[in-house]
């Protein structure tokens, strides 16, 4: 009589030997055990007798799979040209056969290979959890020995506007970050797009908008939103893993072989968009408003991201948002990248200090604020004009866009998402009779305790 | 030539090479019932999957030319039909749940064998793209892990854990 954890144990080498998958030593001596043991026997003989079954299982899918077979390539039969060259005959193939379907534009676009989100333990925390700290813990240690990253992304946004705007019927505008890990905690790194770039030399940041206004943050302040997590590759996961912790979202983590052969390991993300969207403004201005799906991709063996990409849901539509297109890691990286040269003529956008009157503009609410801001780009006061926005001069650029226009209507502040301040709808008509009806943001969580005009004009 | 240029012609060559030997009736004949096992296990559904190994192959001729290594043919068809499949699921999640039962159609056989394409399904994902590519891959775990990317020995592993868990699935169902 055998022990009956032994013959557990057996399982695995009795299922190998029906397979016929065991090396004779090993065969010869499970066989033995088998002639002696009434529980292996049964499980041996059951296997057995299931093979049958089981082949029978995957020949139907075979003999399926050749008429399946005949019916694709008498499509491609039926093309004018059935050569496997041109993208013209693959084309027509395309669009005149009957029976091949066209791919979605996901499809085409999509990176993912994560078969297994077929499972129903797509949602599951438990797996979530376990796995993804698995990848994270390896991940960190893959990239302790980081010097630089390169990243090279496209982003459905405008060029000058904010690098968190995102917006989903653009074009995509061309992303490029820096970073170079010098043992700081912050390091040094820049972001950079064709109308805005940041730099942070370790101790500080600065924005430039070109061609001429500029910010000057602190060591923590970003200008970057969302894409500054991007830059620390070493912590993307982590960063992810307590997001998905703190605000409910789904995390999964998928093996697959990449293009290239090489193992990968895909982290895909499906967030919510946070905030309070009563009044939907700021829905899908940003990836943080947006319901979105985060599929980034690991190399297996060095855990080292490869790809993200962003996909925002938008009604019955999935929309790529985000693209990095090019990771490249230890990269020589040029020091005066982390500095900026500012035009002579640069415009200092400022945190608002109080002014000497500060209490009557302290007691204006948004609405207020925004007619005064309109009615000081109507009489041309442009020191008024500064009280609203927060710079160190008016250019004349500003002055030509706004002076002398006409207010129409301000309507009633509303709040969106998560944005810190108001929204004042506004309808302006400007000196050449052009009229615009937009939302003006204002905000008041500065030292001065007044409201200020943050964007929307 | 510099190493670069020198490698660039050879990839030229391999691919130039690849576009002469390899021809759609070599590619769909195959490798097609691994593609459509794959869609199987993975869709739980034969319909879908048949119009996916369809979609998989037009995509594959029209992407011909990103195939650099004729030899990884298979790998990288069964890449595509992955991610159509999830293409799938992301459809059919919006419209209606997912059922566990692989719905029976008499050309993929008897009960009995839809009782097996159901319990291969609920396999973990290596574990069901390792058993269903050894079977329609003629029992050859050196051809599954050419096709995986893995090795000889994680094949045997994952096919031998894969075929012991079908084992209990299927009685469960008896039971």
């Amino acid at each position: 009589m055998s022990d009956k954890n032994e013959c557990q144990n057996r399982r695995e080498a009795i299922t190998a030997l029906v397979l016929g998958e065991l090396e004779t030593p090993a065969a010869d001596e499970i066989k033995e055990h088998i002639d002696t043991c009434r529980n292996c026997r049964c499980l041996y003989q059951t296997l057995t007798e299931e093979e049958g079954t089981v082949r029978s299982a995957f020949k139907a899918i075979d003999d399926r799979s050749k008429t399946m077979e005949d019916d694709i390539l008498a499509q491609l039969e039926k093309s004018s040209d059935k050569s496997f060259s041109g993208p013209t005959a693959l084309r027509q193939i395309w669009e005149g056969s009957r029976i091949l379907k066209s791919v979605t534009k996901l499809a085409a676009a999509a990176v993912i290979i994560t078969a297994i989100v077929i499972s129903t333990n797509f949602l599951d925390r438990a797996m979530t959890s376990v796995s993804a700290a698995e990848v994270l813990a390896a991940a960190t240690k893959a990239v302790s020995n980081l010097r630089s990253v390169y990243i090279k992304a496209q982003i459905r946004t405008i060029a000058h506007d904010n690098f968190e705007l995102i917006r989903l019927n653009n074009d995509f505008v061309p992303h490029e970050m820096w970073k170079e890990f010098d043992g700081t905690f912050h390091g040094k790194w820049r972001i950079e797009k064709p109308g805005r770039v940041v730099v942070m030399d370790g101790k500080s940041s600065l924005l430039l908008i070109r061609p001429k206004y500029a910010a000057r943050g602190g060591i923590t302040t970003g200008f970057v939103g969302w894409l500054k997590p991007l830059l620390d590759v070493d912590k993307v996961l982590d960063s992810e893993i307590k997001l998905a912790q703190r605000q409910g979202s789904k995390l999964l983590l998928t093996h697959e072989k990449g293009i290239d052969g090489r193992d990968k390991l895909v982290v895909s993300v499906e967030a919510l968009a946070q905030g309070d969207f009563t009044n939907d403004w700021l829905k899908n201005k940003s990836i943080p408003a947006s319901d979105n799906l985060r599929v980034y991709t690991f190399d297996a063996e060095t855990k080292l991201l490869e790809t993200l990409e962003v996909y925002v849901h938008a009604g019955q539509e999935d929309i790529l948002v985000l693209q990095i297109t090019d990771v490249e890691y230890n990269v020589e990286i040029d020091p005066t990248l982390f500095a900026l040269e500012l035009p002579e003529d640069v415009i200092w956008f400022e945190r608002p200090t109080k002014l000497a009157d500060n209490e009557k503009y302290e007691q204006m609410g948004p609405k207020e604020t925004a007619q005064a801001f309109f009615q000081a780009c109507a009489d041309e006061d442009w020191d008024e004009f500064l009280k609203f926005w927060s710079a160190s001069a008016v250019d004349q650029r500003m002055k030509d866009y706004l002076g002398g226009l006409e207010i129409v209507s301000i309507g009633e502040p509303f709040k969106s998402g998560r944005y810190a301040g108001w929204f004042v709808p506004y309808e302006i008509k400007f000196k050449s009779g052009h009229i615009k009806k937009f939302n003006l943001a204002v905000r008041n969580d500065n030292p001065a305790k007044r409201y200020v005009v943050d964007g929307g004009i | 030539l510099s190493r670069t240029e020198s490698n660039d012609t050879r990839q030229t060559e391999v691919t130039a090479s690849a576009e002469k030997t390899l021809t759609p009736e070599m590619l769909v004949r195959e490798h097609g019932s691994a593609v459509l096992g794959l869609c199987i296990s993975n869709t739980k559904n034969f319909n879908d999957s048949e119009d996916i190994m369809q979609d998989v192959f037009l995509q594959a001729f029209t992407k011909f030319r990103t195939l650099r290594d004729p030899t990884r043919a298979r790998s990288w068809l069964l890449t595509i039909a992955r991610r159509m499949c999830i293409d799938y699921y992301r459809r059919r999640r919006t419209s209606h749940p997912i059922t566990a039962d692989i719905p029976a159609r008499p050309d993929y056989g008897n009960e009995h064998i839809i009782r097996v394409h159901t319990a291969i399904s609920k396999l973990p994902e290596g574990y069901r793209e390792a058993i269903t590519l050894y079977y329609l891959d003629g029992r050859n775990c050196v051809g599954v892990a050419q096709s995986l990317g893995i090795s000889e020995a994680a094949v045997r592993r994952r096919l031998v854990r894969a075929r012991l868990m079908l084992h209990d699935f299927l009685l469960e169902d008896k039971s």
